[in-house]
């Protein structure tokens, strides 16, 4: 097996290295921001398998972490509180599975609006249900305590960085890039667009299931709105767009300088807080289309050696 | 090799194919001409898996090619150039050409070649293989998409006007380099071509084809000479 280069090293250890790190600071406060940071990255990681890769933007993606939550507290007290999130990350897969068949048919706009649609009709059909066996809300009491869920996130979100690196050295990342850029021509080269995307699609479910399910054990709360909150969607695509999605570094640069400037802005200057976040996307998007790992590459390559054409 | 059996093909109510028949023998440049809108490339599309025809089949030795997705038509080693270009824009031309390598046929040719830079050596794109497939020129894209469905690794190789536009010497070169990809490799050729000189010199077979139906069909010379070909190209005679 090939070493890892700088592009596949760097998201790893800097993984790594602030799952290490912020405990030592001894402090809930940090882990609970660590924990957020972990959960994000794992979930924008996850997107990029589907959405960077296959350039199928996902604007659902809260669906596979809502699904992961509402099956955690349907099995609350049967099952060990770890088997119940695995089962959350296994209903997220089977579900984008079943839905991906028809819903990867179409490209484009029409995909980015069905995962919305998708996304909001599985929230109200959680609503409904809920509201017909009287519950609003379900609380968790005895869940595990923080730094047990620090360790868990900071897995998942290793776990989705490795994905990613190993996915794009692999036939199926090829395969994903190929039906990116034209698909007509990938399926014509022999690449079986309609097994990968489907792959693609529930690979890109497991680790949200995984971090909807902890989220639910962190608040200690399961509410559908909250749980299926299209905000968090939105945030995902943020993220990757401002960190770059083309590789695993993409997700982890975005959520970090997300997550970063949003706790720093929070506590520092509260009234204008989303507004220099909107301006930022905006800005990214036009000036930045390849996001902070796009930054760092054109810095790199002008001081290394200079592109030619 | 190839067998066309009474294909056609219908666009609503536009018939776009007809009982078209053919073979290809194996090894052989087998050419298609007709005037545009005769329905070459719609034949192209449908052999290929990209278009389910209307009727009839194709078949690649015992293989039913018609009802298969494009990549098992890939894998049995069929494959195509796109008249109008679709390089990966995003990828390099090398990555392009790397990703074909990495699908394609599943029983390559031995003598088929297996990594990239004989592929671009071979197409004259050696000098270009670090630039992005979207900042080539046309002939450059054009060069490329034979670059990529070599790459395949295929036994049937089909070529969709990737003469047009070239310079008469760059014309030149691409027949050169055809004549090489059988020779070399002995991947059967089929193509279409509206430089007529080009086709007439490469090709053992050559089938006519006029709004969908075959008109002629034997050796370049012989179809040259044929009436209903020429009342074809030149219009008849009133």
């Amino acid at each position: 097996m090939r070493l890892l280069t700088t592009r596949e090293a760097v998201p790893l250890l800097l993984v790594a290295a602030i799952a290490a790190v912020l405990p030592l600071l001894g402090s809930d406060y940090y882990l609970g921001v660590g924990f957020a940071l972990f959960g994000w990255i794992a979930l924008a990681q996850s997107w990029t398998i589907v959405s960077g890769l296959a350039g199928y933007i996902s604007l659902g993606h809260v669906v596979f972490a809502g699904i992961g939550g509402y099956v955690l507290v349907l099995t609350w007290g049967a099952v060990p509180v770890w088997a119940g999130a695995l089962l959350g990350a296994l209903a997220a897969g089977l579900f984008a599975l079943l839905v991906g068949l028809p819903v990867l048919r179409v490209r484009g706009p029409y995909f980015v609006i069905l995962t919305f649609g998708l996304a909001e009709f599985a929230k109200y059909v959680v609503i409904n249900i809920e509201n017909a066996l009287g519950r609003f809300g379900r609380l968790i009491l005895g869940g595990p305590p923080l730094e047990t869920l620090y360790w868990a996130m900071a897995a998942l979100a290793l776990a989705g960085t490795l994905a990613v690196v190993a996915i794009r050295r692999r036939r199926l990342g090829a395969g994903l890039v190929a039906i990116r850029e034209d698909e007509l021509a990938a399926g014509t080269i022999g690449v079986p667009t309609v097994r990968f995307k489907l792959f693609a699609f529930a690979l890109s479910a497991l680790l949200p299931g995984f971090v909807g399910a902890l989220f639910v054990l962190r608040t200690g709360y399961f509410e559908p709105a909250q749980a299926f909150d299209p905000v968090i969607s939105f945030t995902i695509v943020t993220m990757a767009i401002v960190g770059g999605s083309a590789d695993a570094r993409g997700p982890v640069f975005g959520t970090l300088f997300l997550v970063v400037l949003s706790e720093l802005l929070w506590s520092n200057f509260p009234q204008v807080y989303m507004i220099v976040l909107g301006t930022l996307l905006v800005g990214f998007v036009l000036f930045a289309p390849n996001g902070v790992a796009g930054l760092f590459e054109r810095r790199w390559r002008v001081r290394g050696a200079p592109a030619s054409g | 090799m190839l067998t066309v059996e009474r294909i056609g093909k219908s666009f609503g109510g536009v018939r776009a194919l007809q009982d078209v028949s053919f073979t290809v023998p194996e090894r052989s440049i087998f050419g298609i001409m007709g005037a545009n809108g005769a329905g070459k490339t719609t034949l192209f599309a449908i052999i290929a898996g990209n278009l389910a025809p209307s009727s009839g089949a194709v078949r690649l030795g015992d293989l039913r090619l018609t009802g298969l997705p494009p990549h098992r038509v890939a894998a049995a080693g069929v494959a195509r150039t796109f008249q109008i270009v679709r390089p990966f824009r995003g990828l390099s031309v090398q990555e392009n050409v790397e990703t074909a390598l990495r699908f394609g046929a599943r029983d390559r040719p031995a003598a088929a070649p297996a990594d990239a830079a004989g592929i671009l050596g071979l197409t004259g794109l050696d000098g270009a293989a670090g630039r992005p497939a979207g900042a080539l020129t046309l002939a450059q894209q054009k060069r490329l998409e034979v670059a990529r469905a070599l790459a395949t690794g295929p036994r049937l190789l089909m070529l969709d006007e990737v003469m047009a536009g070239l310079t008469p010497a760059e014309v030149q070169d691409t027949i050169a380099m055809v004549r090489r990809i059988r020779a070399d490799m002995g991947v059967t050729v089929m193509i279409i071509e509206h430089v007529m000189g080009a086709l007439m010199a490469l090709s053992d077979h050559v089938v006519v084809l006029d709004h969908g139906e075959t008109i002629a069909a034997g050796p370049p010379a012989q179809v040259a000479d044929d009436p209903a070909v020429r009342s074809a190209y030149l219009g008849r005679r009133h």
